[in-house]
């Protein structure tokens, strides 16, 4: 769907020139765009600039919206004194390895429901994506219980299990919603010339698929990065992920909030690159495939 | 393009190496089995076995702390049902959500349609930033809102100090603003999801539909009611289920910005749900809770689903 193709409803430059009310209408419409803009932008911003100035500017009033000279300083703390980067690495480790091991089974899951005409597969299929409603906080007393017996708490595995809640439901839906629009035909004349369906599933359906996989891995990526609750609840000390750090260097008394904002800034660059990347797949990620774009 | 040349091609490549699991003939039947096999059994583990096992502790006393468990029968729903805390958290929950998701609809639908009214010059500028809010870690999102909101050194308070000369409101210190400032948050973070969301489907409203209505002369709010709202109607539910499935789901803000205060204003259930069970170990009730939880949360969001007719 090419956005092009739609005219402009409502954008009327050459006449709002000629009429008053019209002129007025554009600069309002303008105006009140700008003003969202700043409103979904401005937080950002703060957090990015705060982490750039030194803690004497941060405290100071008036705050310095634009004129100040950058520093480095709260970065270097960050990663030098607070071994961010560790928790970093947490974060990455468990939402890599999430991801991977869920398009793993997760993808073939997805093919047998869009094409092997599963027994039941339309609830099968319904009840993987009811999954994904339930509240995490809910079933984590008895998972929390059980990870505590087999002495998988603390353990940055057990969160990676854990997190497959998060992945996995993902990953089979936006695939089998790829698979679905793929012609069959490719894959039926593939086996009339011989190979068999494990064959056709990997030499013919996975290349086609490809650009869905990727998709789907980095958009469970980005919420397996910026789940919170399940690290709060399953990891302490050296196995804290990055969000789980953030929460709990704002409990002391003094917060040094330039450090803060750096280290705010970090944790949200790749979610931030990896959905600029994606833009176009986003929704479809966010809605399990509901919503095509 | 793609026809049987690709399928030689790529089998070809296939014929060369020919990996054992090709080789292997499993018919169809056992085969759509085992592919699926490994993703029901992960989530029947992540899901089914908890909740067996909750409702199987719920009906117990069982301190996370110690190792005893008392078989108590249903007290752990009953002395729910009777405190207090438990209702004012169901009742904050009720307030967070209703509130939150009606707002983010109405900012949402408003937002999409002017996401559409623009040129198409403008037009990808404001998708991209209608994309960042909703993608940020929500513990940053807390973050940046704990550095605007903050007594001393918040740019929010300086703003309304100095631009529109009015004194600040006490942003998590009082009941009723608290819940108000976590609402805003959330409507910060979330109401683009509906934008987009909604605006995918009035991309797809065919273009002739408002031709015809323009060659008619009606007027826009009955083009917006007779035209574009039966049209947009299913995606809105599709946005309501995914908002209220997020949103039942909501911690890190709040947890972030007042942790639940002041005193428990702003503790919804899954605040709650932690304290019992993360807090004070009371592993029986807080099992309890959250199968109340649980249930609760999938039956509001089957119903929609089922209302919908999208299953």
């Amino acid at each position: 769907m090419s956005m092009r193709n739609l005219p402009d409803i409502g954008s009327t430059v050459t006449f709002a020139t000629e009429n008053p009310w019209a002129a007025l209408a554009t600069a309002i419409k303008y105006g009140a765009g700008i003003i969202v803009a700043l409103w979904m932008l401005f937080p950002i911003y703060w957090m990015v600039t705060v982490s750039i100035q030194p803690q004497e500017v941060i405290m100071n009033w008036p705050p310095r919206f634009l004129f100040f000279t950058p520093v480095i300083e709260n970065y270097v703390t960050l990663f030098t004194e607070q071994n961010f980067g560790r928790y970093l690495f947490n974060s990455f480790v468990v939402a890599a390895g999430a991801v991977s091991i869920s398009i793993v089974i997760g993808v073939p899951a997805a093919y047998s429901l869009s094409r092997m005409d599963v027994y039941g597969g339309h609830h099968i299929g319904f009840w993987i994506l009811s999954t994904r409603m339930i509240p995490p906080l809910s079933i984590m007393v008895p998972l929390f219980i059980f990870f505590s017996d087999v002495g998988l708490n603390r353990s940055l595995v057990g969160l990676m299990i854990v997190h497959f809640l998060i992945t996995l439901p993902m990953i089979i839906w936006i695939v089998k919603g790829f698979i679905d629009e793929l012609p069959q035909s490719l894959e039926e004349s593939a086996m009339v010339d011989g190979c068999n369906r494990i064959q056709a599933f990997r030499e013919i359906v996975v290349p086609l698929v490809m650009p869905g996989i990727a998709a789907a891995a980095f958009i469970s990526f980005i919420f397996s990065w910026n789940n919170f609750l399940l690290a709060l609840v399953l990891t302490g000390g050296g196995t804290r992920t990055a969000p789980l750090v953030i929460q709990s260097s704002m409990g002391y008394l003094s917060i040094n909030w330039g450090m803060l904002g750096a280290a705010g800034t970090v944790t949200v660059l790749p979610v931030v690159l990896i959905s600029l990347a994606l833009r176009n797949h986003l929704v479809e990620g966010l809605t399990m495939g509901a919503v095509k774009q | 393009m793609l026809g049987t040349k690709y399928v030689r091609s790529r089998l070809g490549r296939a014929g060369a190496r020919e990996p054992l699991l090709n080789r292997i003939d499993i018919s169809d039947r056992t085969l759509k089995w085992l592919f699926l096999l490994p993703s029901v059994a992960i989530l029947a583990f992540l899901a089914i076995y908890p909740f067996i096992q909750g409702i199987w502790m719920s009906f117990h006393e069982w301190p996370l702390a110690a190792d005893t468990r008392t078989w108590v029968g249903l007290a752990n729903y009953e002395a729910l049902v009777e405190s207090d805390r438990f209702l004012g958290s169901a009742r904050a929950t009720v307030v967070f959500t209703g509130v939150s998701v009606t707002l983010e609809l109405i900012l949402g639908i408003a937002l999409a349609l002017y996401l559409r009214s623009l040129s198409s010059n403008w037009r990808p500028i404001f998708r991209t930033i209608f994309i960042l809010p909703m993608v940020m870690t929500p513990i940053a999102t807390g973050l940046m809102w704990r550095l605007l909101l903050n007594g001393q050194i918040g740019v929010v308070n300086w703003m309304l100090i100095n631009f529109l000369g009015m004194s600040p409101p006490s942003w998590t210190s009082s009941p009723t603003v608290a819940m108000a400032t976590v609402i805003m948050i959330d409507i910060w973070q979330w109401t683009p999801l509906i934008v987009m969301i909604v605006y995918a489907g009035l991309l797809s409203i065919p273009e002739t539909m408002y031709e015809a209505a323009r060659v008619d002369g009606a007027p826009r709010l009955a083009v917006f009611r007779h035209i574009t709202l039966p049209q947009i109607k299913y995606m809105i539910g599709i946005a309501v289920v995914f908002r209220l499935m997020r949103s039942f789901r909501s911690f890190d803000i709040i947890w972030l910005v007042t942790n639940g205060g002041p005193g428990t204003a702003t503790e919804i259930l899954n605040i709650y749900l932690y304290r019992v069970a993360f807090v004070n170990l009371q592993g029986g009730q807080a099992a309890a809770l959250g199968i109340i939880l649980l249930v609760v949360t999938i039956a509001i969001t089957m119903g929609i689903i089922r209302g919908l007719g999208m299953q």
